[in-house]
């Protein structure tokens, strides 16, 4: 259960559609390449991992949903070992709402390959037009695997639009199956172009092995300094606008779904990490039972829930959302249900969470964190912590400015994001019932 | 604390521990239970997990759902002394973990915590093991809850083609139902009543298997035991009841006008493992599905171009019938192609007989083994699997052993031995093209698969 928070975490934040990675890390110097490195020494595993991220979007021009998606899968298809490799030798590819990421792994003496094989991401995109043709289809084929009976991913979509204000962070990963039809070679072409740039990149690597040998493996390599324009851009939202989308759906729904999503934004802004932290918490004091949380009304009081998930997470350092996805109980009607989620949150808002449960989550809390005396430990954390962060495109912080995240979730300032989720904000409703029917 | 991760994974975890200092003792406790203890130097948890048999899945006159919804409903719905849902609330303050989990042949109860809330943990599962309330609110938002998640499922053709391999291979049989839950009355029409009837039945005093594992000493190990099994009834439990299954090769095209996507699945039978056969087979169906140098994947996303991938599980329909499965989502139009292609790939990875990298997967599991070797769930759950299958209380400590024996010639024997010809799987497709399968049992009902030859 120790790292549970930051996989919930990430998979709010990213929605990583592809593979899950792992992985740790601690910034090191830049390398003597446009490439910026992280190293992180991990003695506790046995495979080193590389792993390159760079910017989903490019910074300009206009947006083509899932077309990183495909152009991922085409370089994967150069990037990939030798048919002939051991089983030791892995690779994948990841694309998420900020990045696209392409990682290898291997023995540590593998490292200058992995490295070399990495850095071919930025050669120039050239796979056979008909194995780019084709790959559209084996996309398809993941879109089916994915989406097939999935109305809540395409309801999910439709409120991000609304709630990100047609910001890039709303647009699909996959893209739906017209989008991914019309992909060809030279719009994958001119996308890698823009984002598969060293300037663009960061490359982790974690593992067994030491900074000096990582960057020794790089010096190896002749890699093109293209004239840069500045670090990535990471998706922003616009000015928030207070506003409300309402949504009724269920031509293929089975089961009667309320999904409620808002955006805040935040008086000041505040650092990432101790703002996802303070969300995570939030998050599981909404979760439980106790006094101060949504399942004693909604579930155990009142019977209005069978069930129900809620996540709170920060978009950006002033924007956070709450997400609530609740399946109503009996007769009780979603109307009904959304009536009393919202009450039930401006209730708890006003009284605040009490000091009591705010206590006991916090002792529960204690595995966001790693074990801060345990090296092994806090190696393995810090290098899943540091591809987590980049690949939301940010920097991951130093070891000593987490330690000191932990001392600044108190309850005021759980208290303060909650009044501010409670607050003005751009709200999206869905009623998915199985006869399309708002009930 | 972990979670249970796969049985597969499960089996193959806890090699290293020779080297580390375990032991495995077959105890009694004061109160006359027999367990193993398992000693795992260094672990920071305690796992006890118990075995108790049932043959309600494989009664024709009970509600197939009753299991699952009892394996929650016992934690989750209170007694007289904890309100509904407050053990989890409690539990989560003390960092412990208790779950029950139904399966054809038993019902699993799971508890791990650090040995410090040893006595109040097990006070409370103890508890509602004895006399749960069985709440009649959480009953009703459990069993809605499962007659959504079984309605929603069946719009997927996976869990649609894994209805009909049931209706294939185990017929009309109570234990189908049981594990396919594809009719809503088998969860709508299930009452309180039966969970308590089903309770009563199965939380008895003398489970079939016991297993502590832990860095704790014995007389600590007594008291879990004791203290989780302490107030329960004597009835003896019931006899295991053979599941009964037909793998007769046959090739069955499910076809539903609103698939929106074509889906197919290899099904065969393996032999129960006896010896190091799991390594074996791991490794199989590993090198078969896994990763993007697996057979399948070569055969149908590189070459083909017609699938995003193939996935390999290994799986039970009850203690005593074991089989895998190879299976993936496929271009409709190419159906017949990719049928094809995975059976000449199979056919002649199983011809080749080997694995040309044998060596760097022994040490893949070896690694992993050694990463697990203070789990006390998995050192728990291995070996409680271990002793339903008859095998030594110490299996879990030996699984180095039995990795370093796998060679080129047991692979090979094992693949032309007891892997099936190509032509040797049930195979099940599902789609919205009913002729994407030329010469298969076309059907438009999953219990139709009955009836193909």
């Amino acid at each position: 259960m120790k790292h549970r928070r930051w996989t919930l975490v990430s998979l709010a934040i990213a929605m990583v559609l592809a593979a899950v990675f792992l992985a740790k890390a601690i910034e090191g110097p830049p390398a003597p390449t446009a490439l910026a490195v992280h190293v992180v020494t991990d003695h506790g595993v046995d495979q080193v991992t590389a792993h390159l991220i760079l910017p989903r979007d490019p910074r300009t021009g206009p947006r083509k949903p899932g077309l990183a998606h495909y152009l991922e899968h085409l370089v994967w298809l150069g990037l990939r070992p030798a048919s002939d490799a051991g089983p030791d030798r892995q690779s994948n590819a990841w694309t998420n709402r900020y990045a696209v990421g392409y990682w290898l792994s291997g023995p540590p003496d593998a490292l200058p390959d992995l490295l070399a094989r990495l850095v071919g991401v930025f050669d120039p995109l050239a796979p056979p037009p008909a194995v780019a043709d084709q790959e559209r289809g084996i996309v398809l084929r993941e879109y089916e695997a994915r989406q097939v009976g999935r109305l809540r991913n395409r309801i999910n979509h439709q409120m991000s639009d609304f709630l990100y204000q047609g910001a890039p962070l709303a647009d699909s990963i996959i893209g739906t199956p017209d989008q991914i039809a019309a992909f060809d070679l030279a719009q994958a072409r001119a996308l890698h172009a823009l984002t598969h740039r060293p300037d663009k990149g960061r490359l982790v690597v974690t593992g067994p092995i030491s900074e000096r040998r990582v960057h020794a493996g790089l010096a190896a390599i002749p890699l093109l300094a293209h004239a840069t324009d500045g670090p990535p851009g990471r998706p922003g939202l616009p000015p928030l606008q207070a506003d409300r989308l309402h949504l009724s759906a269920g031509e293929d729904t089975t089961v009667p779904t309320l999904i409620w999503r808002k955006v805040v934004a935040l008086p000041e802004p505040m650092g990432f990490d101790l703002l996802e932290a303070r969300s995570a918490l939030l998050s599981d004091i909404l979760d439980s039972g106790l006094p101060g949380g949504l399942a004693g009304p909604l579930r155990f009081d009142e019977d209005l829930a069978r069930s129900f998930h809620i996540a709170v997470f920060p978009l950006d350092t002033t924007h956070v959302e709450i997400s609530l996805s609740a399946h109503p109980s009996g007769d009780v009607t979603l109307r009904d249900l959304e009536r009393a989620v919202r009450t039930t949150l401006d209730d708890i808002a006003r009284r605040g969470i009490p000091a009591d449960t705010h206590d006991r989550l916090r002792a529960r809390f204690e595995g966001f964190w790693p074990d801060w005396t345990d090296p092994d430990d806090t190696a393995a954390w810090m290098a899943a912590y540091t591809v987590d962060r980049l690949a939301v495109l940010r920097d991951p912080l130093p070891q000593d400015a987490l330690r000191y995240l932990d001392a600044q979730l108190t309850r005021d300032g759980t208290n303060a994001l909650l009044t501010a989720l409670a607050g003005p904000g751009r709200e999206a409703v869905a009623h998915l019932s199985p006869n399309g029917a708002s009930l | 604390m972990k979670h249970l991760v796969s049985a597969v994974a499960v089996t193959l975890l806890l090699a290293s521990c020779r080297e580390a200092g375990p032991a495995a003792d077959q105890v009694t406790s004061p109160a006359g239970h027999s367990y193993v203890h398992i000693t795992l130097p260094g672990a920071e948890d305690v796992t006890v997990q118990v075995a108790w048999a049932t043959d309600w899945a494989k009664r024709q006159d009970r509600a197939p759902a009753t299991p699952y919804l009892g394996a929650d409903l016992i934690l989750m719905g209170g007694t007289a002394d904890h309100a509904p849902g407050q053990a989890g609330e409690v539990f989560a303050d003390l960092g412990s973990l208790g779950r029950l989990t139904a399966s054809a042949d038993h019902i699993i109860g799971d508890l791990t915590f650090t040995p410090d809330t040893l006595v109040e943990t097990v006070s409370i599962a103890n508890a509602h093991l004895r006399a749960p309330s069985l709440d009649d609110a959480w009953f009703l938002r459990l069993r809605d809850g499962l007659a959504d998640t079984m309605a929603e499922a069946k719009t997927r053709p996976a869990h649609v083609a894994y209805d009909v391999a049931r209706w294939a291979i185990l017929g009309d049989r109570p234990v189908r139902r049981s594990l396919s839950l594809d009719d809503p009355r088998d969860v709508t029409e299930t009452t309180r009543e039966d969970v308590r009837v089903w309770h009563d039945q199965t939380i008895l005093r003398a489970p079939e298997a016991i297993v502590v594992a832990g860095d704790i000493p014995r007389s600590q190990a007594d008291a879990a035991v004791d203290g989780l099994l302490q107030g329960l009834p004597t009835t003896p439990g019931p006899a295991r009841v053979a599941t009964i299954a037909d793998f007769t090769p046959r090739r069955i095209l499910l076809h539903d006008p609103n698939a929106d996507s074509t889906y197919i699945t290899f099904v065969a039978q393996l032999p129960t493992v006896r010896g190091n056969e799991g390594f074996a087979d791991l490794m199989i169906v590993d090198a078969l599905t896994a990763g993007d140098r697996s057979v399948l994947f070569e055969a149908v996303r590189t070459r083909l171009r017609a699938s995003y991938g193939f996935r390999g599980e290994l799986a039970r329909y009850g203690e005593d019938v074991r089989l895998f499965a190879l299976s993936g989502g496929v271009e409709t139009a190419r159906l017949a192609e990719v049928e094809a292609a995975v059976r000449d790939a199979y056919g002649a990875f199983r011809e080749a007989g080997s694995l040309s990298d044998l060596s760097e997967r022994k040490q893949i599991l070896a690694d992993s083994l050694a990463e697990a070797r203070t789990d006390t769930a998995q050192a728990a759950y291995g070996t409680l699997r271990a002793l339903l299958q008859d095998r030594p209380p110490e299996t879990v400590l030996t699984l180095g052993a039995m990795l370093d024996g796998v060679d080129d010639a047991s692979i090979a024997t094992r693949l032309q031995q007891v892997y099936p010809v190509p032509d040797g799987f049930v195979t099940i497709a599902v789609s919205a093209d009913a002729d994407a399968l030329p010469g298969a049992c076309v059907i438009t009902q999953p219990a139709a698969a009955v009836d193909c030859p």
